[in-house]
């Protein structure tokens, strides 16, 4: 395999907060390849968001802090990359598309002159027309009718999936290499969802970038990703190809997450919940963070005391389970869509 | 699902866009909905702010636009016709030294409100810049800036420009100055927190995603936002500028004779012979400040109420 675009290893990011140390992501490695789209699944608070932020350097800090690792993105290193490096990174080879296209567009700026300021930004001899001319192109691109008409209104003037195509068309603005689409579809509506999901497939194709894609939504990873890495905890727990995760997840996480969902195949199944709650994140965790709610290693002193290393055990597959060897061979039988973590 | 035009398209119900107007037709509804005229119409109901801004905009064309086109002279010395009542001739009366009082009051506009104006603008102009930096880049240089406001707020800038007087004299760039050194604190603190309220917002987020720096964050969209509190307080500044200026130049310690200022006419009204007896000399320009400040004030408030109509 190539040199992949991005490479992140070992991130750890942690917040001081008056009651302690968060450590919020802990010890993240992942990587993405050149025009792939990599899915990250996890529920509330388990650092997908911050993993991602803070390799753009949009952690606040303080309270924020990076306590650790490199993220090596073409060749420099993002975490250590000096302000102007990371200012031209950010927007120009990697583009980034917010979870809420209500906050994330300046309500009292013309839809136009953001998107026009997104190139500007970074195109300083670009004249105020030819931004505004590329920014009615791209509006076209993405979708939205009467482009010519809609870069004079104002976000207010959109519906949440034309706010979020907008969100898109400034995020490939610059044409970056690397997109990343924090929860895109969370704040619209299901028929909208599927639109804009396909919108940003079509974005993605047209402009090859690889894109990270954030979301607690299995059904839209299942459907958008080729790989998939499963976070808990600030943690990763499993990796590998989205068929292969489905189809035999090695993680007992993941098997709790997959046998959560409804499943279209049996109707009357009742779903299997995960016990418990995600751990607290004060606290360091020695072993496995799954350990007191997950089904092999309850009981077991290693999973309580070793942190499981992420270890290969397929190729492309990896799992960060003392006991993923109990899994194989196991599948849960569903392959439902559309459910949330 | 596929994607494209035919799921967009004019006539899609999903999404709920308006069906096809052509683009021409579209633009007048917009112009019509632009925040500037949402604005106008919400001043243009207040009356009072109506008629302050009609007076205030009468005196100024009498200050600033009139001595272009009559013949006023505020420095004719005329001993033989001291301290006449207002008739034919002088439309005010005459002073001690039998200068025109009418023409005195119209120069004396210019100044006071010169230096009201001119003092404002520095204020305004400071505190955007200082606040919005202390807002944007917080931390220490957030600290020293407001400590610095603070300290400059807890002097009482009457007492330094007497001692800023006594120093350098007392002239009219120096009164300017003092003033605009010692009443930026006041729009420096609001640019601030409008700042900080909109720092940690998404899109200001989002906007540090696409490459803005802080310069272009500040200039793009944390300054506009605050520009409607600016324009207020820039008001409001003025009103308050204008009354620090007359009370300075009535101790003598601002514009100095013969220049006149409204405040340094009124030094005149210091005896009470002429209090009682000769009102021309100071009801003239006691009236000018009253009212400028007055409607200062009146346009203000309707500023206020039209930029941001939750502030009521």
């Amino acid at each position: 395999m190539s040199q992949p675009l991005l490479e992140v290893r070992d991130l750890a990011v942690q917040f001081k907060t008056l009651d302690g140390l968060v450590h919020a992501v802990d010890g993240v490695s992942f990587t993405v390849a050149k025009g792939e789209i990599l899915g990250v699944v996890g529920e509330s608070g388990s650092g997908k968001s911050v993993s991602v932020m803070s390799m753009l350097g949009l952690v606040p800090q303080p309270p924020g802090r990076i306590a650790g690792g490199s993220v090596l993105f073409e060749g420099t290193d993002l975490l250590r990359a000096s302000k102007r490096r990371m200012r031209q990174i950010r927007g120009e080879q990697i583009g980034m598309i917010f979870q809420d296209p209500m906050t994330a567009l300046n309500p009292v700026m013309r839809i136009g002159k953001q998107i026009a300021e997104a190139i500007r930004t970074h195109h300083r001899r670009t004249s105020g027309d030819a931004a505004m001319a590329r920014a009615i192109d791209l509006l076209r691109l993405v979708g939205v009718p009467q482009p010519e008409a809609r870069v004079q209104q104002y976000p207010h003037q959109f519906s949440g999936g034309m706010r979020q195509r907008a969100m898109i068309a400034m995020a490939i603005a610059n044409d970056p290499t690397l997109l990343i689409a924090d929860e895109p579809t969370t704040a619209l509506d299901v028929t909208i969802q599927a639109q804009v999901l396909d919108m940003l497939r079509r974005a993605q194709a047209e402009t090859g970038a690889a894109t990270i894609f954030i979301t607690h939504d299995l059904g839209v990873v299942a459907e958008l990703a080729e790989r998939v890495i499963v976070m808990y905890a600030g943690r990763v727990m499993e990796s590998g190809a989205v068929r292969t995760i489905f189809a035999s997840p090695r993680h007992p996480y993941t098997v709790g997450l997959l046998k959560s969902l409804p499943s279209l195949k049996h109707e009357s199944q009742t779903l299997t919940p995960i016990p418990g709650n995600p751990p607290n994140l004060l606290q360091p965790i020695p072993g496995c963070p799954f350990q007191p709610r997950c089904d092999i290693g309850r009981d077991r002193e290693i999973c309580a005391t070793t942190r499981p290393p992420l270890a290969e055990v397929a190729p492309g597959h990896t799992s960060a389970c003392h006991f993923s060897d109990e899994l194989a061979g196991t599948s849960p039988a569903t392959t439902g869509a559309g459910a949330t973590v | 699902m596929s994607l494209g035009t035919d799921v967009v398209g004019p006539s899609d119900p999903v999404l709920g866009e308006p069906s096809a107007p052509p683009s021409d037709a579209v633009a007048p509804a917009l112009r019509r909905r632009s925040p500037f005229m949402l604005g106008l119409r919400r001043y243009l109901h207040n009356w009072l702010a109506v008629v302050g801004a009609i007076v205030l905009v009468a005196i100024l064309f009498t200050a600033f636009i009139l001595p272009l086109f009559v013949h006023l002279d505020p420095y004719a010395v005329d001993l033989t016709h001291s301290r006449h009542p207002p008739g034919p001739g002088h439309l005010l009366g005459t002073d001690t030294t039998g200068r025109d009082v009418f023409a005195r009051v119209v120069y004396g506009g210019r100044v006071s409100m010169g230096v009201g104006l001119a003092a404002a603008g520095l204020a305004i102009v400071l505190g955007s810049l200082l606040g919005s930096i202390a807002g944007t880049f917080g931390g220490w240089l957030d600290t020293v800036i407001m400590r610095a406001a603070d300290i400059f707020l807890s002097f009482p800038p009457t007492v330094v420009v007497i001692v800023l007087a006594g120093i350098f004299g007392p002239s009219v760039e120096m009164l300017i100055i003092a003033l605009g050194v010692f009443v930026w604190p006041t729009s420096g603190r609001v640019v601030r927190s409008v700042v900080v309220s909109m720092r940690e917002r998404e899109f200001v987020q989002a906007a540090r995603a696409v490459g803005a720096g802080r310069g272009w964050l500040i200039s793009r969209h944390l300054l506009p936002a605050a520009l409607s509190q600016i324009v207020v307080i820039f008001t409001l500044t003025v009103a308050n500028c204008i009354l620090q200026e007359a009370a300075l130049s009535f101790l003598g310690l601002g514009v100095q004779p013969p220049t006149p200022s409204w405040g340094n006419m009124l030094t005149d009204a210091q005896s009470i012979t002429v209090i009682n007896s000769m009102p021309w000399l100071w009801v003239p320009p006691g009236v000018a400040v009253a009212l400028v400040v007055l409607c200062v004030n009146f346009v203000g408030d309707g500023l206020r109420d039209a930029v941001d109509p939750r502030q009521r």
